[in-house]
């Protein structure tokens, strides 16, 4: 991992490398919210609050599938809740008053994450504070753009703006499934998914294969982790 | 309200709440160690499972309708780009790319 010097404007040149991905996936998803059947405030209201690319392409792609509101919000719920995982690691090291670490909690992303825990295990708020900055400024800069144009240029589907937001997913997948219960996971995950898509409504097989995954991590983990491992749980 | 501002804003207020609750837990530790042990458990297969399934959803299906398309391509030219080590923005042009270039060779 790369130190950075602990003050602002080090997080801010980590997170500009990171700015163009930022960038081309806010763009994608101006244009995606927009037309899934969202207005250009609610795109852009979107991304200020949400600040985290994957729950809202998860949301606007169920939802412009033709799957419910309940559905979107629960793929966008399980995608996010690796955020309270984050924000308690950095937690202790936001300092100030609980409202402030609430405020600033609010910066975490895997990126800004990533880049404010220093190669020797701290927390840096300086770097999180520069680093979620730039990337808050990108992210809703470039969904306006996205969300303005994108109806402009009329049927952009040949330009395979829709394999971004599974791209996306594949980069953030890359260094999970390193392990062998993270790759029964995934490959239970996929056949779930496929075999279901027919018989439930969009977003939905997503859930099946979270139920079924959690429900065999809690109840039999030696499926997952093999053998040897089930003295762990 | 319109739907689509129902899912605006219940999404924005889902993820400010969870990444409020990492700062809130934090504040009473017994609560923490237990969130954290639990948190331990489940993240190194929760994340796998939700992103394999979102690919696979969004990928190989329309509606309810199992699909193969040039969406596929896009996928390989991913999964290719990330295994090469390219940078995140250029896994995503080189996907777009790929599903552009079998959308332009089919029609």
């Amino acid at each position: 991992m790369i130190a950075y010097a602990s003050n602002y404007s080090s997080g801010m040149r980590a997170a500009a490398p990171l700015a163009f991905a930022i960038g081309a996936l806010g763009l994608a998803f101006g244009y995606l919210a927009r037309a899934a059947g969202l207005s250009t405030m609610a795109a852009i209201t979107m991304s200020a609050t949400t600040f985290a690319g994957s729950p809202q392409f998860a949301a606007v792609s169920i939802f412009a599938d033709g799957g419910t509101i309940l559905a979107a919000i629960v793929a966008a719920t399980l995608l996010s809740s690796r955020f309270t995982a984050m924000s308690a690691t950095a937690a202790p090291s936001l300092g100030g008053p609980f409202w402030r670490r609430l405020g600033l909690s609010q910066f975490v992303v895997d990126e800004t994450w990533a880049i404010a825990y220093t190669s020797d295990n701290r927390f840096d708020r300086r770097l999180l504070i520069g680093a979620g900055l730039t990337l808050y400024v990108v992210h809703v800069g470039s969904t306006a753009i996205g969300a303005v144009v994108g109806p402009l240029l009329g049927n952009v589907q040949a330009l395979g703006v829709d394999a971004m937001s599974p791209a996306l997913f594949v980069v953030l997948l890359k260094g999970r499934v390193a392990s062998r219960e993270a790759r029964t996971a995934a490959a239970i995950a996929a056949g779930i998914a496929l075999g279901t898509i027919r018989f439930v409504p969009p977003g939905v097989p997503i859930l099946l294969a979270v139920a079924a995954v959690l429900g065999l991590t809690l109840s039999s983990p030696a499926i997952l982790y093999g053998r040897d491992r089930r003295t762990d749980f | 309200m319109s739907r689509a501002w129902t899912l605006t804003l219940l999404t924005g207020s889902v993820t400010i709440a969870l990444k409020g609750a990492g700062v809130l837990v934090t504040a009473y530790p017994t609560a923490r160690r237990r969130a954290s042990r639990l948190i331990e458990q489940i993240t190194p297969v929760l994340l796998p499972t939700v992103l394999t399934a979102l690919i696979v959803t969004q990928v190989f299906s329309a509606g309810r309708h199992l699909t193969l398309d040039a969406r596929a391509a896009g996928l390989v030219a991913a999964l290719l780009g990330t295994r090469l080590g390219l940078q995140p923005v250029l896994v995503l042009a080189t996907a777009a790319a790929a599903t552009a270039a079998v959308r332009l060779i089919r029609s």
